[in-house]
């Protein structure tokens, strides 16, 4: 028998192009499988709650006010819930700015605008590799858009504090 | 005939058909020895400890430093897969150049901000080539990486690296 018959066929049983079909859907399959679910690292080890910080700068006065406890956080990329408001704090908005008279570098403050740190909670899945609420991976160092009840803005995650820890 | 009327090769195979075939092929090759395959020169059972130093972006704040771990373990961002661990982290405090009034330059210390130098160990081999960590991923001086463990991802630059397996 021909390896290929007349109708394309392998073996006179499959058709070459439906089985090339086949193996390109299970690759995809696979490789999404790889990417959500597969690997050690990507294993849940521990489901459990896990507050962050999150760094908003240079903001008025206005935004500060209307962050408040018990506001649902949401990525504004995702839309997903990615935890709760459980406190915040502000500061005066700072610069790093050169002084080219005395040759060095001051902090100086921003008149009117705030560094604002907003305490999250949320439930996160933890492996090995990641913590991840809302499906998002959050770490030190990450920037994401947020939006809350009225107000939305790009910062930056600061510290993350584990359960027990 | 190579090829016949209706464009099959020897009659069997269309030659289209065969170049769908190749590409999916060429693909599935491409993903395999991008996340899979290892340097064919090495042994998993055989890798060296290979160690090498990254420098933080210039300049970073203290929640950074805190958030580097010595002893946590490092991750491939794309994969996830675990690439070694993080044995020493040196900081110190960030400074720049700084063109004064008078046209003197100086060295200017910025307050608050810090230059951080991680050191990570990883198994891996070194040939002729280079360093690859895992056998897959390559180790070069000036190249940049994202260090990626669980609590922290933050763009790096490697500016040393060596095989201490040799070194002993």
């Amino acid at each position: 028998m021909a390896l290929i018959d007349g109708k394309g066929r392998l073996f006179g049983k499959v058709n070459i192009i439906d089985l090339l079909i086949v193996l390109l859907i299970i690759s995809i399959v696979g490789g999404a499988y790889r990417v959500f679910f597969g690997g050690r690292s990507k294993q849940v080890v521990e489901t459990s709650k896990v507050t962050y910080d999150f760094e908003i700068t240079n903001v008025n006065m206005e935004f500060v006010d209307a962050i408040n406890p018990g506001d649902p956080i949401r990525d504004s990329v995702r839309g997903n819930e990615i935890g709760t408001v459980v406190s915040k704090t502000s500061r005066n908005a700072t610069m790093l700015n050169e002084d080219l008279i005395n040759g060095r570098y001051v902090i100086a403050d921003v008149p009117d605008m705030y560094d604002v740190i907003i305490t999250i909670e949320g439930q996160a899945n933890i492996t090995p590799a990641n913590i991840i609420i809302g499906g998002a991976e959050i770490k030190v160092g990450k920037k994401f858009s947020i939006k809350g009840k009225g107000y939305a803005n790009q910062g930056f995650v600061t510290k993350i504090t584990l359960p027990g820890k | 005939m190579i090829l016949d009327e209706k464009g099959r090769l020897f009659g069997k195979i269309n030659i289209v058909d065969i170049g769908v075939l190749l590409l999916a092929a060429a693909l599935l090759a491409g993903v395999y020895y991008r996340y899979f395959a290892i340097d064919r020169h090495s042994n998993p059972a055989k890798f060296d400890t290979l160690e090498y130093t990254v420098m933080l972006a210039e300049g970073v704040r203290q929640y950074s430093v805190d958030a580097i771990i010595v002893g946590a373990d490092i991750y491939d961002v794309k994969t996830d897969t675990p690439m070694g661990k993080i044995v020493g982290k040196e900081v110190v405090p960030a400074v720049e150049q700084l063109t004064k009034a008078d046209g003197t330059v100086v060295w200017a210390e910025k307050p608050g901000r810090f230059n951080v130098r991680v050191t990570i160990q990883v198994p891996g081999v070194e040939t002729k080539y280079g360093f690859r960590a895992n056998g897959r991923l390559d180790i070069n001086r000036e190249q940049q990486q994202v260090l990626d463990t669980q609590m922290i991802l933050m763009e790096t630059r490697i500016v040393d690296v060596k095989n201490l397996s040799k070194a002993q």
